[in-house]
């Protein structure tokens, strides 16, 4: 009885199963993105019953990009996974031109701040992106300022005081994209236009680099989220951070019982600012196409305004698509929201993405040594940018 | 004829043995697998530059009419009819055939029923067709790779510092693992309770210790801090906060002190083990010529426990070259200024962050090289000062 029992079940599943199509999805979203991200899906398979999402959390972003570099490695990588710009770079053989399964309107519709052009391929498209801003104490800084001279006036006036917990800011070294900022707000840049030379030691970069350790004299300088340190009762007056810690700052303030609010990253001869988060690629190594077409219509549900606009809610990420950021729905949101707006109109007044070069991976872990030692002020500034340039040089030069 | 010796001859012998390898074959097996097999390849790896990528294989076609019209619609995903009745002829079926993936002027193109990848690249005014073979690229280098680390500052940086920390560690560890085994050998209240509580941190896994002591090593919040702080008050000075995990004087020295912390139990109570074996008849005739304590540890109990002792001193050695989790785990990365990069976070970066896996697996056989040349030192010159009781 038992075996007939099993055997109309295992019949049972597997009619149940029959036609289905299963595809694996990759992320590191933790927390609160992780239920959006997960509500999303359940979205989408109730739109779609015949495709079944493997959704697969894991960990952090270094522990997803050590996992896919192992996969992609063994031939065996997921279909659909989260991708930073320059792990993207490390795998193009492995990924689907998107262009072939996407329908064309969708890829138009991307913000051209988020445009992805990789060797003249489009292999990713944006999916949880956030811009650097200005976290301040309202409480202390009642004006956020505008300009590097104000917010250098007002760093130096809050001091630093390391026995009373007390900073003007805060700079953290694994974050090198708030050197990358200035640097674009000065009007430098990492590479000549067409990557052959290093431009990031001339006199643009030595303004920025002189900047930041001049400002940084003032600054909590630690690898740890800012809001860990907020969260113990530290006070940081203020700091340029990503809006997707958003969340995490408000929190932290909250817990330690500050005000915070939310501004523009002040301007020097521009308001850059650079934008952050991952997009989304599918792997072509390993997949049916059916389970590419799957992925692509998981990717362009993800992409329409209403999933689009539901996402960034919940996340503090920008909308990607000119029909979302325009539209009604977010244009509404933000009206009764101020801080997502100031995050909204610094993505399209400055918005700026990483560096497409294919040696971006190593670039930026020299970018992360020297921001370190910019920030802890082991050396002059024109010193330190010449050898970050010398060795970025060998970088691109192998 | 060759003449076996007796035992050779026993059915019994032969019986015997083959029982014995079959109990030994599941240990071989996984040994084999997750030990032998990658490290053997780690050797082969290092001489290799290793990407993946798909490679074309044979030349299956040449195709050469109608080529501009063949790109333009490979460009847009389209297989030409003529490519189409070409790879039906092999056994492909047309609607298996799609084009997976395009890439400047090479597409691949992949047929799904037979499970088959085809590349193709436009060459002059040719349309050539190869086989795709594998996804992985090996192209023998030689002995670049070993040139390229012990060129990249990284590296040496990586050696340095797990030079330093072995250097330090493992004598401070075997010191107070010393004393402590010396204390828990006298008879004292409470000497099985004092014995366990050393031994805890050693079967604490070691996540759960290394997040224990970030919050200990905290600038603000960290228990080290605050006894330095309350030390401070006490004599009326002004505390300095030492920020143990963002300095790049104080991270190395912070790691030294959590593993010697971490260790020191395990390594008295072998040492202890050690201790108790020794005769008391040799204490006895000691305490009758009348020695002093300090003269009975120094000429009887540290020669008798030297086994036990060059034990341990090879065992954490070995161990303390490979450190790796606690840096990961502490520092959340390198540590301040790349102070507490090991030669094993080395090798597991350069792998799994940036790919570059003949120069991981060569810096891995440096630091193979390095373990097994001290190893051997050590078991030649120094094992020749060890005694063992007869």
């Amino acid at each position: 009885m038992r075996r007939m029992l099993v055997a109309l079940l295992v019949v049972v599943l597997g009619l149940g199963g029959f036609g289905q199509v299963t595809i694996s999805f990759w992320h590191a979203m933790s927390g609160a993105l992780g239920e959006a991200l997960t509500s999303l899906v359940q979205k989408f398979q109730a739109e779609n019953p015949d495709v079944v999402v493997d959704l697969v959390y894991q960990g952090g972003y270094s522990a997803l990009q050590q996992k896919l570099i192992a996969a992609v490695a063994a031939g065996q990588p997921p279909t659909l996974a989260q991708q930073y710009e320059n792990w993207t770079t490390q795998w193009l053989d492995a990924l689907v031109d998107l262009d072939l399964f996407l329908p064309e309107e969708v890829l138009a519709d991307i913000l051209p701040q988020f445009e992805q052009i990789f060797e003249g391929r489009i292999i990713t498209v944006p999916f949880n992106k956030s811009i650097l801003v200005l976290y301040y104490r309202p409480d202390l800084i009642p004006n956020p300022p505008k300009t590097w001279e104000e917010f250098e006036e007002l760093v130096a006036q809050v001091g630093k005081d390391e026995a009373k917990g007390v900073y003007g800011t805060a700079y953290r070294p694994p974050n090198p994209e708030i050197f990358l900022t200035l640097l674009h707000q000065a009007g430098g840049s990492i590479l000549s236009e067409d990557w052959t030379k290093v431009t990031l030691n001339d006199a643009a970069g030595l303004e920025a680099a002189e900047f930041a350790a001049r400002t940084a004299k003032y600054a909590l300088v630690q690898s740890a989220y800012i809001s860990d340190a907020v969260q113990k009762g530290i006070t940081v007056a203020m700091w340029i951070d990503t809006s997707a810690g958003y969340t995490y700052n408000m929190n932290a303030a909250k817990t330690a019982g500050v005000p915070l609010s939310v501004a523009p990253v002040p301007c020097y001869k521009n308001c850059a600012s650079m934008i952050q988060g991952t997009n989304l690629g599918i792997f072509s190594v390993n997949q049916t196409r059916a389970q590419i077409e799957a992925a692509a219509r998981l990717i362009a549900f993800l992409l329409r305004e209403d999933n689009i606009v539901y996402w960034a809610q919940k996340t503090g990420y920008l909308p990607v698509t000119k029909t979302a950021i325009y539209g009604k729905l977010w244009q509404d949101y933000i009206a009764q929201r101020p801080e997502h707006k100031v995050m909204t109109d610094q993505l399209l007044a400055g918005g700026f993405g990483q560096l497409l070069h294919p040696k971006y991976m190593d670039i930026r872990s020299l970018l992360i040594t020297y921001w370190e030692l910019l920030l802890k002020g082991e050396g002059a500034p024109k010193k330190i940018l010449d050898a970050l340039a010398a060795e970025i040089a060998s970088v691109i030069g192998q | 004829m060759i003449k076996l010796p007796s035992h050779l001859r026993s059915r019994r012998f032969w019986g015997e043995t083959a029982e014995a390898y079959l109990f030994l074959l599941p240990t071989l097996v996984v040994l084999g697998v997750f030990t032998f097999y990658p490290f053997v390849n780690a050797f082969v790896y290092s001489l290799y530059d290793i990407r993946t990528r798909t490679v074309p294989g044979p030349v299956v076609y040449v195709l050469e009419e109608g080529l501009d019209s063949w790109t333009n619609l490979l460009a847009r995903g389209r297989i030409p009819e003529d490519l189409v009745a070409l790879l039906e002829k092999r056994g492909a079926k047309r609607e298996d055939l799609w084009v997976r993936l395009r890439q400047s002027a090479r597409w691949v193109l992949k047929d799904e029923g037979n499970n088959q990848e085809y590349i193709l690249i436009k060459e002059g005014d040719k349309l050539i067709a190869y086989q795709a073979t594998t996804q992985w690229a090996l192209d023998p280098v030689g002995w670049s790779n070993f040139r390229q680390a012990f060129r990249d500052p990284d590296f040496t940086k990586a050696l340095f510092n797990t030079l330093k920390y072995v250097g330090i560690s493992v004598p401070a560890t075997l010191f107070l693992a010393l004393l402590l085994a010396t204390l828990l050998n006298q008879a004292l209240l409470g000497r099985a309770f004092f014995r366990l509580v050393n031994f805890l941190p050693y079967i604490t896994p070691v996540v759960a210790i290394t997040m224990v002591w970030q919050w200990i090593y905290d600038r603000d919040l960290g228990l080290l801090n605050y006894i330095v702080s309350a030390v401070a008050r006490l004599f009326g000075t002004k505390a300095s906060f030492f920020d143990w995990l963002n300095d790049a004087r104080l991270a190395l020295p912070a790691l030294i002190i959590m593993n010697v912390w971490r260790f020191v139990g395990y390594q008295a109570l072998i040492l202890l083990a050690g201790m108790q074996g020794i005769d008391r008849e040799y204490y006895e005739a000691a305490r009758v010529d009348g020695a002093s304590g300090w003269q009975v540890w120094r000429r009887i109990t540290i020669p008798l426990l030297s086994p036990q002792i060059f034990f341990v001193f090879i065992i954490s050695m070995i161990g303390s070259f490979k450190i790796f989790e606690e840096v990961y785990i502490l520092f959340m990365g390198p540590g301040p200024q790349k102070s507490a990069l090991t030669i094993v976070y080395y090798v597991f970066t350069k792998a799994f962050d940036s790919g570059h896996y003949g120069l991981a697996s060569a810096a891995s056989v440096i630091l193979f090289a390095i373990i097994f040349a001290l190893s051997l030192f050590q078991l030649t010159v120094v094992q020749r000062r060890v005694h063992y009781e007869r």
